[in-house]
């Protein structure tokens, strides 16, 4: 007999966050050794020199370069965390997992530029206060911002690696620090069967699959060219999906987001009143017409193997990927799966372009996370972490600047995170 | 504060001049409310006085606007009112069209706030988009009560200079201006909320309506190339190596033309793409499968057409619309003055 599966939550809220000569969290306060930072992260010789500070809520501080954004996680006893990258895939999704809650590590450095337009790394901007703090949840979390510089050499798969297994590495460390301290707070996951009469819903959750610097891991393994596949939702919560995703940063999927699943949280939360949480499909995007069908199809049939009366269905970039996201959405419908689309808008700087760039008449329902292309105005900041210079503008970062919402981190987050939405005027 | 100088705009039925028969009556200028404009007094109280109405026939505005809009701009000129209301035409076709002109007319000729309303599918919408707020109501008459009501509210804010809400809320037809707001609830749980109302059947809007796109019919197809002269245009951003013109990645504004005479294929270590919606090694390892320099000239020989000597660049990757409207319109101009017959444009 299956054992039913369960994760235990334990969150350790941190409101204050310094840097200091111990890594220690009393209370809500969490003091950080950059030293051990350093050494911790300097283990890898590709990274040649990391600078370790602290973003608080309410600080004159801009934050650029933002590569990923990641929420502190371990699992006690081995301190597993990041099946794949950091620890085996077995045990992930279940038993106890403690997180720092409210609290992120932001990885930032410049990626190698080899020219190609598209598998690029864009400006991704995180203010923690004045007008560009609205648009980002980050902007709200005690952020511990790591700043990297790379060994001369290294190829782009190289850089990208590093990078992310020094984020993910301190991560763990962070909340290896909560191991032997009583939680604030505690939420036991569970699906249980339910009665059999309530709708059955999946979260069909589209993944950038492009290639380098716009991609998406999976236990590790890079997400390109995948066929569409299921995940348990607690595999989400114990960070089985790392982002490589270093493109729009308003649309993208942070680390930070796939470990918050919000979409699966609504659904967790709602499991056995109005609805019954079937389960998770991943899809990719895939390059040209004949696979984005039979991707689609597949993915429709994923979810018909759960049972899915509903499916909430949420993209990942724009453009092309919308193409894939439209596709899953015709796929499903047509064998009866009702379906609610999660994307964000492209309606230029003015709001007057149409809203999506492809769509089928069966994609009755798509909830909007705003348009990416308006323009926010923000002024002058104190403190600059994360580079010295934007990667696409002229300008001091530290000055006041006009920035597209699609270069604030977390903006319109297609997986439902963030209120941003659109109206028409 | 006194009351504000109103002045109601209506056609020749709600005016009580007649019917059908008499759409054809000249512009006249009544003292008071009439017809729906005692509901229209009722619904302003104390804030307006009704000083005038201005009854005009359908038919004669549709048939002799100019001198329609004289006559108008004369009464509203002698009324000098703070305020006009034109209908509500709700779905009435020359009735919407008369209103919206006649809004925009105050708002736009003669500075006078001004609202009207209509259905919002009624095609006189579009003379007064953007211009004078335009409630939206219902389909007929029956709702005069609701349309007028909600052209007071409309007025309100307009006269007290208040941003409007989206449409939906502040009961106007939009102007199709997408505008970011918050909302009290995160995308994914109004996601599955609105899902759980479709699954069972339940009413739910979408928070981005389909759009209709407009349909350009394709010219008809050259009936031999033969003599003909073509030219390769494209949106895939492939420029001189080093990109010199500084053509954009995305969003273009900018096309250009580059020379083409006496080269056979375009080389990678020559020319390059620059386009942000791609993965750029294929192509600028061979330009020539975006810009099909090599297809052409071995089609040149066997079909008898010549190559334009220049080929056309652009960026379409998230190009506004409008933007791409005027770059087509000034590449069509070059083509035609070029004397070429057919294009062949390749698009990522």
């Amino acid at each position: 007999m299956r054992t039913a599966r369960t994760l235990t939550l334990a969150s350790y809220p941190v409101q204050d966050l310094k840097l200091g000569g111990e890594t220690a969290l009393v209370g809500t306060s969490l003091t950080i050794s950059p030293a051990r930072v350093e050494a911790l992260v300097l283990t890898d010789s590709r990274i040649q020199s990391v600078q370790v500070a602290v973003a608080l809520p309410g600080s004159s501080t801009r934050i650029i370069n933002v590569m990923d954004v990641v929420e502190p996680r371990c699992k006690p006893g081995l301190g597993a965390a990041f099946p794949g990258w950091l620890s085996a895939v077995a045990g992930t999704g279940q038993g106890r997992t403690h997180r720092l809650a409210n609290m992120a590590v932001i990885a930032t450095g410049r990626l190698l530029d080899d020219g190609d337009s598209f598998l690029s790394q864009q400006d991704a901007v995180i203010d923690m206060s004045g007008e560009g703090a609205a648009f980002s949840p980050f902007s709200r979390t005690c952020n511990l911002v790591l700043r990297f510089t790379l060994a001369p050499g290294l190829d782009p798969a190289g850089q990208d690696e590093a990078i992310r297994r020094a984020t993910l590495k301190v991560a763990r460390e962070l909340a290896a620090v909560t191991l032997e301290l009583p939680p604030a707070e505690e939420v036991t996951y569970t699906l249980p069967e339910t009665d059999g009469n309530l709708p059955r819903v999946v979260h069909m959750c589209e993944l950038t699959t492009f290639g380098r610097y716009f991609d998406t891991s999976l236990y590790g393994v890079s997400t390109q060219n995948i066929f569409p596949t299921l995940l348990h939702p607690f595999d989400f919560f114990d960070g089985a999906l790392v982002s490589g995703d270093y493109h729009y940063a308003g649309q993208r999927n942070p680390t930070y987001w796939y470990q918050n699943n919000p979409v699966a949280k609504e659904l967790l939360a709602r499991h056995g009143q109005d609805l019954h949480f079937a389960g998770c499909v991943l899809f990719p995007v895939c390059p040209d017409d004949p696979s984005k069908e039979r991707s689609a199809r597949h993915a429709a049939r994923l979810a018909e193997l759960l049972q899915a009366d509903g499916a909430v269905v949420t993209a990942a970039a724009a453009g092309n990927a919308h193409i894939d996201v439209m596709f899953v959405t015709r796929a499903c419908e047509q064998i009866g799966i009702r379906t609610a689309v999660v994307q964000v808008e492209m309606s230029g700087p003015s709001g007057e372009d149409p809203a999506l760039v492809d769509f089928v008449p069966e994609a009755d329902l798509i909830i909007s996370t705003g348009n990416r292309e308006q323009i926010i105005r923000v002024g002058p900041v104190e403190q600059l972490l994360g580079g010295e210079r934007w990667l696409r503008g002229d300008g001091d970062p530290r000055h006041g600047a006009a920035l597209p919402m699609r270069d604030i981190c977390g903006s319109n987050n297609e997986l439902g995170a963030e209120k941003l939405t659109a109206q028409v005027f | 504060m006194s009351a504000l100088r109103v002045v109601h705009y209506v056609n020749q039925f709600f005016g009580g001049v007649g019917g059908e028969d008499h759409a054809d009556h000249r512009p006249s200028l009544e003292m008071g409310p009439k017809g729906p404009g005692m509901l229209l007094q009722d619904l302003l109280g104390d804030e307006g006085r009704i000083v005038a109405t201005i009854v005009c026939g359908d038919s004669f505005f549709a048939v002799s606007e100019a001198e329609a809009v004289d006559l108008i701009s004369a009464f509203l000129s002698e009324t000098a009112p703070d305020l006009v209301i034109c209908g509500p035409a709700f779905d009435a076709g020359r009735y919407g069209y008369a209103c919206a002109k006649v809004a925009a007319l105050a708002e736009q000729g003669l500075g006078i706030p001004a609202v009207t309303g209509m259905y919002p599918e009624n095609p006189g919408f579009q003379f007064c988009r953007g211009i004078a707020l335009t409630a939206a109501t219902g389909r007929t008459a029956a709702g005069m009560r609701d349309g007028m009501a909600a052209i007071v509210r409309l007025a309100r804010k307009r006269l007290a200079g208040e941003p409007l809400g989206p449409a939906d809320e502040d009961g106007y037809i939009p102007t199709q201006v997408r505008k970011n707001t918050f909302h009290p609830l995160t995308g994914a749980e109004r996601a599955v909320t609105a899902l759980l109302a479709k699954v069972g059947g339940r009413p739910y809007r979408t928070e981005i309506p389909l759009p209709a796109y407009d349909r350009v019919p394709p010219p008809l197809p050259l009936a031999s190339l033969r003599g003909m002269r073509l030219a390769l245009v494209t949106e895939a951003s492939v420029v001189p190596r080093g990109n010199p013109d500084r053509l954009e990645s995305a969003r273009g504004t900018k096309w250009f033309k580059y020379p083409l005479e006496g080269l056979q294929d375009l080389a990678g270590e020559a020319y390059q793409t620059v386009h942000g919606g791609f993965a750029n090694a294929i192509v600028n390892a061979d330009p020539d499968r975006a810009v099909p320099l090599d297809a052409m000239r071995f089609l040149e020989q066997s079909e008898g057409f010549s190559l334009y000597d220049h080929f056309y660049v652009t960026t379409g990757m998230a190009t506004p619309i409008a933007d791409s409207l005027r770059i087509g319109q000034e590449i069509a101009r070059d083509l035609q003055q070029a004397g070429v017959n057919g294009v062949l444009l390749t698009a990522t």
